[in-house]
């Protein structure tokens, strides 16, 4: 039992250190040449394409449920003024960089690993390297700099989809409306809280990206070794985010509370 | 030229950590065409694979003068994403940094020269296995390769589309002057298009003596495959 945790505890530190590796080995490989930044947003153009909707549906309902259920809990200390404030930051800072990594995780990180793995297994990488371009440059940079842009871009979108669906529920379901609810965001959404939310969605995704590319890169064994691959970098990711959502967290507050005692910013 | 000394490879199975094959020394000289046979799982593919710079070998270093090398895979190994003639325009693009005009053009002559001329614009997946074939080895003449590796080319083709791209070979051997590596267990290819042929059993090389002395040869694991395939 001892040598079982020891040795899964092993394993995933190995595993971690060779993401790790294998992401900084990706940005070496970073060219600035306009090819490159084709590729790249051929795609970004992909990924939001394909996640889009999925994103609308979420922010909508997410916006919704989280308004009703903090509307709940207002309502008993009858400080419904603040719905909006709260409502919004937490969708800032927590459950919109969150929503949006695991939406990624099982949408585009499942989808790039499945196909860098069934083109590792069919030896396209391979025939890649034989004609002497990098594969890593080729193939997997566009797809980790473009999943790691798109987050950014699908947060926004996200955040504002489900801030009007919250306005919108707040008016109808409880009594508040656009400009009580809009009043108080300010209040509890300001700068810092934004960037902290996209500093999050920046790391998740980055996350994302490496083991999505990761596993599929690495894959071998035909098809059963690329569904392994894709359940992988499905599966673990969400682990590997909400380990990271403690740390950055964590982190984030450590730098508020040392620029507050350091500028005396608020 | 290819200089290969005291070459060995193991894969670290579970099961068996024995070498597949060892010490194997050879010398290819510029410009020659040389055909490695073996029964099946001997180890060629994994052979050529070193050799290409796909794996690494446990053992012994190969010396290669150019670096510039094109591999037919023995499973084609196409671009599955991609048409018949953006499986040709990636090459030139990426690794010979030509302009997609430039490319165009080039892609369109060796589309020609494989007779795929009227496929451009279909999958692989929508490709008959001999078309595929003829694209695979498009792919690797693309890039105007210097050193030419061939795994298994007439594989499981009929003997019209098998000589056809033996005929191709030949011709774009005499076109380009390339120095040639093909594996094949077609007794018939290798006379045809080896002027050397070495045998893969056992993990060692036997052989490495033209058609004719090869077929004559007696050494007992040369008779053996070859009567074995006669048979
Ligand atoms: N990636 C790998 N991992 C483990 N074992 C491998 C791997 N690749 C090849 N082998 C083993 O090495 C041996 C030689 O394989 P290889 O593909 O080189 O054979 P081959 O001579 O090309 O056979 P064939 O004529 O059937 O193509 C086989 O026993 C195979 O199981
Ligand atoms: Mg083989």
């Amino acid at each position: 039992m001892i040598t079982y945790v020891k040795n899964t505890g092993f394993d995933f530190l190995h595993e971690i250190g060779a993401i790790t590796s294998f992401f900084i080995q990706a940005m070496r490989t970073f060219r600035k040449t306009k090819d490159n930044y084709d590729l790249i947003t051929t795609q970004i153009s992909l990924v939001l394409t394909r996640s889009y909707t999925t994103v609308m549906i979420a922010g909508i309902f997410v916006g919704a449920i989280l308004v009703l259920q903090f509307d709940l809990m207002l309502r008993s200390y009858d400080a419904q003024i603040f719905l909006g404030g709260l409502n919004t930051s937490a969708l800032v800072r927590e459950i919109g960089p969150l929503l949006i990594s695991f939406l990624l995780a099982g949408k585009i990180g499942a989808y790039s690993a499945a196909e860098l793995g069934t083109m590792r297994v069919t030896e396209q990488i391979d025939a890649i390297e034989c004609l002497g371009t990098n594969p890593i440059q080729y193939l997997i940079v566009p797809r980790m700099v473009a999943i790691m842009i798109s987050s950014l871009i699908l947060l926004m979108f996200g955040l504002v989809i489900s801030i009007f669906s919250a306005m919108l529920i707040a008016q109808v379901f409880c009594g508040v409306n656009f400009l009580r609810f809009a009043s108080s965001i300010p209040r509890f959404t300001g700068l810092w809280t934004i960037s902290s939310g996209f500093i999050k969605s920046l790391v998740y995704s980055t996350i994302v990206a490496s083991v999505a590319c990761y596993k599929g890169y690495t894959a071998t064994g035909g098809a059963r070794g690329v569904g392994k691959a894709v359940t992988q970098a499905s599966v673990y990711v969400c682990f590997y985010i909400v380990i990271a959502n403690f740390l950055t967290s964590y982190f984030l507050d450590f730098i508020y509370e040392m620029g507050r005692l350091i500028f005396g910013i608020y | 030229m290819i200089q290969v000394q005291g070459l060995g490879k193991k894969f670290n199975n579970d099961k068996t950590s024995e070498w597949l094959f060892r010490d194997l020394t050879f010398e290819i000289k510029e410009n020659e065409t040389v055909v490695f046979m073996g029964a099946s799982g001997t180890g060629k593919t994994t052979l050529l694979k070193i050799i290409g710079g796909l794996l690494n070998p446990d053992q012994g270093k190969i010396e290669l003068h150019n670096e510039h090398l094109g591999m037919v895979f023995q499973k084609n190994a196409l671009f599955d994403f991609l048409t018949a003639e953006e499986n040709l325009l990636l090459p030139l693009t990426e690794c010979m940094q030509q302009t997609q005009i430039d490319a165009k053009k080039e892609a369109q002559a060796f589309l020609e020269v494989v007779g795929l001329k009227d496929s451009a614009k279909l999958f692989p997946n929508e490709l008959s296995g001999g078309m595929q074939k003829r694209l695979g080895v498009a792919r690797a003449l693309v890039i105007r390769p210097k050193i030419l590796l061939y795994d298994d080319p007439t594989a499981g083709l009929d003997p019209i589309t098998s000589k056809k791209i033996a005929d191709l070979m030949i011709k774009l051997k005499k076109q380009y002057q390339s120095t040639v590596l093909i594996v094949t267990n077609d007794l018939k290819r290798a006379t045809q298009l080896g002027d050397r042929i070495y045998l893969l059993a056992n993990g060692k090389l036997f052989g490495g003596l033209e058609p004719n002395g090869f077929l004559l040869s007696n050494e007992p694991h040369i008779i053996q495959f070859v009567f074995g395939l006669r048979k």
